[in-house]
């Protein structure tokens, strides 16, 4: 998976603050609703993938759509035709699955597509204390890093024949494991006591003043999707959907 | 401009003698060009963070002794108000972007200062055309090569106008024509009247810029040479001084036992797609077993995919032959082993030991012992491998692999960032490595170590083999020294 951070910004842009609006609210749909109407979810669904089409990310779109399609197709015409014990677990993966993918979606939005100092000044405009910002900014900024890394790592353990594979999984799952983790979180820690060295003797800190060459603001379409957001939620609170 | 008196430091997590700075006296004139040179772990970095305060403001410890830059006491000001002053570039590129686009990184130190946008817009335009960056703006810090890196880090500390430059290994990871350009950046803030202090193993590219050269050993300064004194020392002084040469003229090949057999390896139609474009297209290649092969050629042309393929990590099309026969990509990655530039990846086990055992079958007996003594590990064997220090770290990593029963070996710039005693080291290691192997293969910027270590030479460019020659005769080595002496110099 790629996750290199689109930096320009398209006709559709939206605030970070918007995202982190839509990932809540996707979150809590997805939980306190757990069979939707079909029609409801596809067009909660598209909010996130019209932004992300929007970024040119075709690709990205083209497959969630099969995805979720294909998910949809289980529970309309296969889950009704199901009795054993057995079928039954198994579909309840898929359903798992189909609660989570649409936060998924959302979250690949809200990281692909927003920039460190993005999630700088969408937090500072929301007030929130510094000591709480720097970390969670550079938590996103890890993201992509830990990606990296971890390409590097799997190929190592496939020269050692300790590679993620379902045989490991199956046979020694905690030893694979462990073999992920030791030198995941060794590199990991290594970056970030390097990245924070490196950000603080180029003056960020805890308390300074800031300006941001990529002022967020909310915009027309931010008041769009979140009146949209909240029609939807009264309308499901009150019980119509 | 900076001047540190009487220092004294010592790290608090360290339990040794090891990594402290021992009198530390040194005064560094605006304008002038300082190199700080020495073996890994004699306290460059450590000056360096005296400079840029990260010692004591955040690398905690025991100093005493005092250290002002333009008159200020760094000790009674802040990181930030610190940062003003003295602009620093880091050596590892992966962890200096606090950003994950160019754009934002180039703005980053401006917008920590909150001038108005209108000017860091400014400075940042100006920092692109100084440092030439017009096709790496708007773009994602992970897709860059090093080298573009460097450059994104350099200027983006320019945009913020310290008056002291501050560098530590910058060159680690670049490719020779990388090297011209960071050399060249370099000159144009020399020119500028900044003060710049590098620390560095590499010391060729700085030796037309440099106003002085600081030996350290040991946590203390040794000695001070000016730029012809510098010059002047012969190559035996500076290897007992454990520096890399300073001219890539005076390199003469080490001569190299060629075990080389009849043609054993071939490549044809090897191709690898990303996406639409081949990243990699070999239609035919030949290469004799018992060789060490140096890979060459520019930051991202291909040289780890190539590796990547033939070792079988990466799926591709095409034919790879061993003897004749065909080698499908599984079972060259059940005889394939890769020693990773960041050696941290691939130590899995608790002791040094294990991690040698880990791959031994009961059907293979292996002298374990035999070999932890060749690689001179035996002291090591119950420590946590991730303890060790980064070249014991990579002999663990050599010494798994022969362990295991590997018999292809590949190295991925295995001598980055390392002083003139830890390239030999490795150089032996490799050298006895591929003893037990078919064929070992080491990506490579450095000319110094190539002519020591290789027998053979695979130039790869644009994901396309170049050339590939053996490195016997006068001509070839030639051939290989003008690849990475890009300017004639006397």
């Amino acid at each position: 998976m790629e996750f290199n951070v689109i930096s320009k910004r398209t006709p559709l842009w939206i605030d970070p603050r918007t995202k982190f609006a839509m990932l809540i609210f996707i979150g809590i749909f997805s939980f306190t609703i757990p069979t939707p109407p079909i029609a409801i979810e596809v067009l909660v669904l598209s909010m996130p993938l019209i932004f992300i089409l929007a970024y040119g990310m075709i690709s990205t779109v083209i497959k969630s759509s099969i995805v979720f399609a294909t998910l949809i197709f289980i529970q309309v015409f296969i889950t009704p035709n199901v009795t054993s014990g057995y079928g039954i677990f198994i579909l309840s993966i898929f359903g798992i699955i189909r609660m989570f993918f649409p936060i998924g979606v959302t979250a690949i939005l809200l990281i692909r597509t927003t920039t460190v100092s993005e999630f700088l000044s969408a937090f500072r405009k929301l007030h929130l204390p510094d000591a709480f910002i720097i970390p969670i900014s550079v938590m996103f900024r890890f993201i992509p890093t830990i990606t990296e890394e971890w390409k590097s790592i799997s190929s190592a353990m496939r020269f050692r024949g300790i590679g993620v594979s379902p045989q490991n999984i199956l046979t020694k799952p905690m030893l694979t494991l462990e073999y992920m983790l030791v030198p995941l979180l060794m590199s990991t820690s290594t970056i970030s006591e390097e990245l924070a060295a490196a950000s603080l003797s180029r003056g960020l800190d805890i308390g300074i003043k800031r300006t941001s060459i990529k002022e967020v603001y909310l915009g027309i379409i931010d008041y769009i999707v979140l009146c949209f957001m909240f029609g939807l939620s009264i309308a499901m609170g009150v019980g119509i959907i | 401009m900076i001047d540190i008196k009487n220092v004294n430091f010592a790290y608090e997590k360290s339990d040794s003698s090891k990594n402290c700075l021992k009198n530390i006296n040194l005064t560094i004139e605006k304008g002038e060009f300082v190199v700080l040179c020495g073996k890994s772990g004699c306290g460059k970095t450590s000056i360096t963070r005296l400079i840029n305060g990260l010692i004591p403001h955040f690398h905690e410890g025991i100093l005493t002794g005092e250290v002002t830059v333009n008159g200020n006491n760094i000790c009674n000001s802040s990181l930030s108000q610190i940062s003003r002053l003295v602009g620093s570039v880091f050596q590892n590129p992966r962890s200096q972007f606090f950003n994950v686009d160019t754009t934002s990184e180039l703005a980053f130190g401006c917008e920590n200062l909150a001038m108005p946008v209108n000017d860091i817009i400014e400075r940042v335009s100006k920092s692109t055309e100084v440092f030439k960056l017009h096709n790496l703006i708007n773009r994602s810090i992970f897709e860059l090569s090093g080298g573009e890196k460097q450059r994104i880090a350099c200027a983006s500390v320019y945009a913020t106008l310290p008056e002291v430059f501050l560098l530590d290994e910058p060159s680690s990871n670049l490719d020779s024509v990388s090297i011209e350009n960071l050399k060249d950046v370099l000159k144009i803030l020399k020119d500028m009247g900044k003060t710049i202090i590098i620390s560095e193993h590499r010391l060729y590219y700085l030796r037309d810029l440099a106003n002085r050269f600081i030996y350290m050993e040991n946590g203390s300064i040794y000695g001070e040479y000016s730029r012809k004194e510098m010059s002047e020392l012969c190559s035996e002084d500076l290897a007992k001084k454990g520096l890399r040469t300073l001219n890539l003229n005076h390199i003469s090949k080490k001569a190299c036992e060629n075990k080389a057999q009849n043609i054993n390896f071939n490549f044809e139609k090897v191709i690898c797609r990303r996406g639409k474009k081949d990243v990699l297209n070999i239609s035919k290649l030949q290469i004799p077993k018992g060789e060490i092969v140096g890979i060459i050629g520019k930051n991202g042309a291909g040289k780890s995919t190539f590796v990547s393929c033939f070792s079988g990590v990466l799926k591709h099309k095409g034919k790879i032959f061993f003897d004749g026969k065909e080698c499908k990509g599984k079972s060259r990655l059940l005889r394939s082993y890769m020693v990773m530039q960041d050696v941290n990846h691939q130590l899995f086990c608790e002791s040094v030991k294990e991690e040698l055992e880990l791959n031994v079958t009961e059907d293979r007996k292996v002298n374990i012992s035999k070999i932890l003594e060749e690689m001179n590990l035996q002291k090591y064997k119950d420590v946590h491998p991730l303890s060790l220090s980064g070249g014991e770290k990579q002999r663990v990593a050599i010494g798994s692999a022969i362990c295991s029963g590997k018999e292809l070996l590949f190295y991925d710039e295995p001598t980055s960032g390392l002083d003139f005693t830890g390239m030999n080291i490795t150089c032996s290691m490799i050298k006895q490595a591929n003893e037990k192997a078919l064929l070992s293969m080491v990506i490579t910027h450095d000319l110094e170590f190539l002519l020591r270590c290789c027998t053979s030479v695979l130039h790869i460019e644009d994901g396309v083999v170049k050339e590939y020659y053996s490195l016997e005769e006068a001509a070839s080595i030639a051939k290989v020294k003008k690849y990475f002496i890009l300017k004639e110099e006397i």
